[in-house]
């Protein structure tokens, strides 16, 4: 009696698998329709992409691409863009996963009333809307003479931490701290414990973290636009290409794609570990 | 014992500073600023110090009130420029007045009674100025009347008038019955729609083309455009039926005895065709309309952050639970719900405007979509849940992990159905993944920005679509306002802190201890 | 692991710090650099060009550009508030040049030599208190781009009254042709539509200064917007506008206005002349002709709808020495090579006196010839910053959508510009 229950129940699984299976493609095809239109439209001449937005291109060309690779706006061209863009997102969130992970393990590993504090300190920046700061933040790095690609780093550390520090806390509440005891029974020192044995045992959250920095950081308008020189930035070859009133869909679209792709393939390359990481950092927190 | 306690401390703040310093010197001394800024009459573009400033104000209102050393601070940084009649300041990468010199400058200026006009103390202002009761109106909901007719457009828009609309909106208005009748007499009932009785109105009789001939007559002239206005004035405020009378003598009085009896007959004859055109056009601009509601920054702030949250997080759930079996496609599926995501707001909102207006309409037969304000705000919930959807999928994809899968099997054996088993045993493990999903939800829907202002660049408030934050930034860089645009933000900030502070309460009561 | 992530790290510092190092410049005694900002996009490529030129005649003179997009001056008054401000600045007439004179950043260059060679047209949109602070530099206009070759299709002449007009739009109407490209997705081509009438009826009856007294007037809360001109008019010309537009001119922004007229499903457009240049990169055949939107049935009052457009400007925070260079740039625009460059490669008309501007296209050379019979001033550049952001652009939108009255739209810019006027 019991094992026929079972293998109803296994046969009815494997049915709504297959058929959820087939809904959920569907439903993926339609949900990621409207991003192909970009994709489509940076193969097209400019010409065709206001006369035919919609169709597939009626002559296949790589003429934008090539347009946004070689343009140079006032001697920024796209590859010196590109790699300020990858040096700002990688400095970036190396700092701040390095700090973030080295404030949470403190507060972890000594909890009490000081560690509370902080932790709801930092947890209050996510309260913060950013047009509070962003005339402020413009007047201090005026001020500090950091109206440059360092000062946009420095800002980015400060900015990212509190989250950095929230997805940490929560994921090293649940790694026992008897590696470390032993450790320091061993004689090593504290700064030698984190980074040779606390830190590698933060893998899955690192990467969590990292990914949604890097996304945040690369993608991210409004800090770059009223702090840094026009063009500096991947993101900027877009303002290149729109002036007061015109506008260039080909450039525009093309050099969208090159900038959306890095980090799209990033994640499809970690999202196993990326997943984890939120489950156990996010989730547990 | 003493000293490992104070290298125990020593340690957990060299580990903790480089994070909170960062922190406080990006984040919290900006707040601070802000709140400051919120005081003053800053317009976010006018400098603190003065660029210029005519020699004899500098000499005389300045420096004459500053001692020896004050005046040798100053007198650093301001040359005098005799061609232009002014001290200026001048900045090289040396001598630079910036940081706490720009402040002692600031400071030497107020002192000597100098007052920066750009730049001023006004307290409270700024806020008294959002609480009273005629300074925003847009921040509260209106219901606006739309007229379908404008006093200006031509007949042809009038031909054929949908029959929900000449039933509800055009025909209950009309006051006059003699009006009334007349309408009714015009228009015929076609199928779906009212058609106009065109034999009335010939199409040919276009007023230009009675102008032109009443232009070439010598004793009329220059003068046409009086006459018929003369005609289209009597025309709108006449209610009678003998039509040629009213119209006889309307001419009569314009001419004024300086017209032939030829040329009166032309003009009457001509203006035959704008009496009847003028006396429908009245009757359809006054009484053709509909109202439209609009909710107002504060009710649409409320509007999209519930209904983003609300749609963001169902869908999320739904399609990771969905995801969560195992099936063979379940990474590709899973990076491409992503990818919306990944791509910045701009990608996005130029994709959708894509699709709504060429997709949409083939798909629905209605052409109007981002440009009908009574959509509009459904329409940005709807990118901003595609865009945000991804994110939150990952957040329960990973608390379903959590779940025990022999605890699910063990009670799908024992007959429980799904709906049982995602109430009884999922649902209260999902308990912190949902406690970080709305928080995160809640304050970065109630913040949003980038997504509505690609949509809307300039029509944000014409189109009811403009929240908060988008108002605040109009504040700040349209309006040339930087201290109320801060006072609002403060006042968010406020708010956010609240509902999540009491939401994240709420839900950590029910939080499932593993 | 470690090691690797660490090596890539410096290496990644180093090779930011190499290509970011400001080289010391070993400078001659009278060499220098300076620099100037530019926010018209569309001069990118061609800019240069004069800036080579201008070196071939002052080789001790470098200038670097960088762009400043037209973002209300905001990235302006960053630099002056650091004191970065370049020593040449491409600013736009009128409001920019009086919030610069204001504040102090630009000088005055009335006794530059320069400023001689300038028509007297343009001369008011570079004034603040009686002092000039740019050298004007071209001339735009907001009037209705039409097509010749649907024009000579249907045997029609460009109008020259609005009974012309209507009766062209006709004639389309009936041939299957949209009279107007429309774009009114977004609020700005309707609110210049609504700032051009006004601007011009008023013009008409007051004539250039009368606009001037008129702003002033409102400034101090004495005038009325509504009462100065026919309202009533001026809305019916709207309304009657926005019927002679496509039909889904709602959805339609400037992209789709320009392809609409490019590939010539629309005969006329009611835009500037900076939107000729795109729409014959679109297509490269179209034939056009630019007309003042004719308003009037008195063919004399109808001008162009024109000003300066674009200005330069010397930075008040330069050094001596910076500044004599910037300003021996500012005297040489007026050479001839100056103004050839400027018309034949940088595409856009020039305000000095006797500039030849027969190798531009036609719809330029319609612009400057009207504009030498007079032009109306753009009035909107007078109006408070929030006026013509807020209660103009989205009044004129509103009403267009149905939901503002005129006279609402009409109260509303009155309290406006009196709330938001700051001497």
């Amino acid at each position: 009696m019991l094992s026929l229950n079972k293998d109803n129940a296994v046969q009815r699984r494997k049915i709504t698998n297959i058929v959820l299976e087939v809904l959920m493609i569907v439903a993926a095809l339609i949900f990621i329709y409207p991003a192909v239109f970009v994709l489509i439209n940076a193969f097209k001449l400019d010409a065709e992409i206001t006369t035919n937005p919609v169709g597939l291109p009626s002559a296949f060309t790589l003429d934008n691409f090539h347009r946004v690779l070689t343009a140079s706006g006032d001697g920024v061209t796209f590859f010196k863009a590109l790699f300020n863009t990858l040096f700002l997102a990688l400095v970036s969130v190396l700092g701040i996963l390095l700090f973030s992970s080295m404030a949470a393990w403190a507060m972890v590993r000594n909890k009490g009333k000081v560690s509370g504090f902080l932790f709801a300190f930092f947890a209050f920046f996510l309260v913060i809307p950013f047009q509070v700061i962003m005339v402020p933040l413009v007047v201090l790095a005026t001020d500090m003479k950091s109206l440059n690609l360092m000062g946009l780093v420095l800002m980015y550390w400060g900015l990212g931490v509190p989250v950095g520090v929230f997805f940490y806390h929560g994921f090293i509440k649940g790694v026992p701290a008897s590696l470390e005891e032993s450790a320091s029974i061993d004689g090593a020192g504290v700064a030698r414990t984190f980074f040779t044995i606390v830190f590698p045992l933060l893998t899955s959250i690192t990467v969590t973290v990292g990914i949604l920095d890097i996304i945040w950081v690369w993608n991210d308008f409004l800090l770059p636009y009223i702090i840094l020189k026009k063009g500096t930035l991947v993101l900027f070859q877009f303002a290149n290409f729109t002036g007061t009133f015109s506008t260039d869909y080909g450039g525009q679209t093309a050099s969208l794609v090159l900038t959306a792709t890095p980090v799209i393939i990033l994640f499809l390359s970690l999202q196993r570990y990326y997943i984890k990481g939120i489950a156990a950092g996010a989730v547990k927190g | 014992m003493v000293s490992t306690q104070a290298k125990r401390w020593g340690t957990f703040a060299a580990f903790v500073s480089p994070a909170l310093i960062l922190y406080v010197m990006f984040a919290i001394v900006p707040m601070l600023m802000g709140l400051w800024l919120s005081t003053t009459n800053w317009d976010g573009v006018g400098p603190w110090v003065p660029v210029q400033i005519p020699i004899d104000r500098f000499e005389n209102e300045v420096l004459a009130n500053l001692n020896p050393s004050q005046q040798a601070f100053l007198n650093t940084y301001y040359i005098k420029d005799e061609g232009q009649g002014t001290y200026r300041k001048q900045e090289t990468d040396e001598k630079s007045l910036r940081g706490y010199k720009k402040y002692r400058a600031m400071a030497l200026f107020s002192k000597a009674g100098y007052t920066n006009p750009n730049f001023r103390f006004v307290g409270l202002a700024n806020y008294m100025k959002l609480f009273s009761s005629d300074s925003e109106p847009d921040f509260w909901p209106q219901k606006l009347q739309v007229v379908r007719f404008k006093p200006g457009d031509p007949l042809t828009k009038a031909l054929s008038i949908p029959k929900k609309e000449f039933e509800e909106n055009f025909l209950p208005n009309i006051t006059s019955s003699y009006d009334s009748n007349l309408i009714k007499s015009l228009y015929r009932i076609n199928g779906e729609n009212y058609l106009l009785d065109e034999t009335h109105f010939p199409r040919k009789g276009r007023k230009f083309s009675v102008a032109k001939e009443l232009l070439a007559q010598e004793d009329i002239g220059d003068e046409w455009e009086g006459f018929l206005d003369a005609v289209e004035a009597a025309a709108k405020n006449s209610q009678t039926l003998d039509v040629q009378a009213i119209m006889t003598s309307t001419i009569t009085a314009a001419a004024n005895g300086s017209l032939s009896p030829e040329s009166q007959t032309l003009l009457e004859n001509g203006a035959v065709e704008v009496y009847d055109a003028a006396r429908l056009k009245s009757i359809l601009s006054s009484n053709w309309f509909d109202y439209s509601n609009r909710m107002g920054v504060l009710l649409f702030t409320a509007f999209f952050s519930i209904s983003n949250v609300i749609a963001v997080n169902v869908l999320a759930l739904l399609i990771a639970l969905a995801l969560d079996r195992k099936l063979k496609t379940q990474n590709v599926l899973r990076s491409v719900f992503f990818i919306p995501n990944v791509l910045s707001m701009i990608v996005v909102a130029f994709i959708w405007q894509l699709v709504f207006s060429h997709v949409f309409p083939l798909i629905t037969g209605t052409s109007r979509w981002l440009s009908n304000p009574d959509v509009a705000p459904a329409l940005t919930v709807t990118v901003a849940t595609w865009q945000a959807m991804g994110y939150y999928m990952i957040i329960y994809l990973a608390g379903l992990q959590n779940v025990p899968q022999d605890i699910l099997e063990s009670a799908a054996i024992d007959g429980a159905g799904g709906i049982k088993r995602f109430t009884g045993i999922i649902l209260p493990m999902l308990v912190p993944a949902i406690t970080i999903a709305l928080f995160l939800s809640i304050s970065g829907s109630l913040k949003t920005f980038d997504i509505i202002f690609a949509l809307y660049p300039s029509t944000t408030s014409t189109m009811g679509v403009e929240n908060l934050t988008i108002n605040i930034y109009r504040d700040a860089f349209v309006d040339r306002q930087a201290g109320l645009a801060t006072a609002k933000a403060i006042l968010l900030m406020l708010v956010i802190g609240t509902i999540t502070g009491l939401q994240v309460r709420a839900t950590k009561k029910r939080e499932v201890e593993l | 692991m470690k090691k690797l992530s660490f090596v890539l790290i410096i290496a990644l510092l180093s090779g930011f710090i190499f290509t970011n190092c400001k080289k010391e410049e070993e400078a001659s005694a009278d060499a220098i650099e300076i620099n100037m900002s530019y926010y018209k996009q569309e001069i990118t490529e061609s800019l240069p060009l004069l800036l080579d030129a201008f070196s071939a005649e002052y080789p001790q003179v470098t200038i670097v550009t960088e762009i400043h997009p037209n973002d209300g001056g905001a990235t302006n008054a960053a630099a002056a508030a650091a004191g970065t401000l370049p020593d040449l600045m491409q600013q736009p007439g009128w409001s920019a040049i009086i919030e610069n004179a204001k504040n102090g950043y630009v000088l005055d260059l009335s006794s530059q030599p320069i400023m001689g060679k300038v028509i007297d047209a343009a001369l008011p949109a570079v004034t603040y208190q009686g002092k000039q602070y740019a050298v004007p530099m071209d001339f735009a206009g907001i009037g209705i781009i039409y097509n010749i070759n649907i024009f000579e299709e249907y045997g029609l002449e460009p109008p020259t009254t609005y009974l012309e007009l209507q009766e062209v739009a006709a004639i389309l109407q009936d041939n299957g042709v949209t009279p107007f490209a429309g774009l009114l997705k977004e609020n700005w081509s309707i609110g210049h539509f609504l700032s051009m009438l006004h601007g011009s009826m008023l013009g008409a009856k007051v004539g250039g200064e009368g606009v001037a007294e008129f702003a002033a007037s409102m400034n101090a809360g004495e005038a009325d917007w509504g009462a100065v001109v026919d309202s009533e008019k001026m809305f019916r010309i709207i309304d009657w506008y926005v019927a002679n537009m496509d039909e889904q001119a709602f959805e339609m922004n400037w992209n789709e206005q320009q392809a609409a007229f490019a590939q010539e499903e629309a005969a006329m457009m009611v835009q500037g002349l900076w939107s000729y240049g795109p729409a014959i990169g679109t297509n490269p055949n179209l034939k056009c002709g630019f007309i003042p939107f004719p308003w009037s049935n008195n063919a004399d009052e109808n001008k162009f709808f024109a000003d300066v457009d674009s200005t330069f400007t010397a930075s008040a925070q330069s050094s001596p020495a910076e500044q004599k260079a910037a300003l021996s740039f500012l005297n040489w625009l007026s050479n001839p090579e100056a103004v050839r460059i400027w018309t034949e490669d940088v595409k856009l008309t020039s305000v000095f006196k006797g500039a030849d501007l027969s190798a531009m296209d036609k719809p330029f050379q319609d612009l400057m010839a009207s504009s030498a019979t007079g032009a109306y001033p753009w009035e909107f550049q007078l109006a408070p910053t929030p006026t013509w952001e807020q209660a103009t652009k989205n009044g004129a939108h509103s009403y267009a959508l149905g939901a503002a009255t005129a006279e609402e739209v009409v109260a509303s810019i009155n309290s406006s510009w009196v709330e938001n006027y700051q001497p």
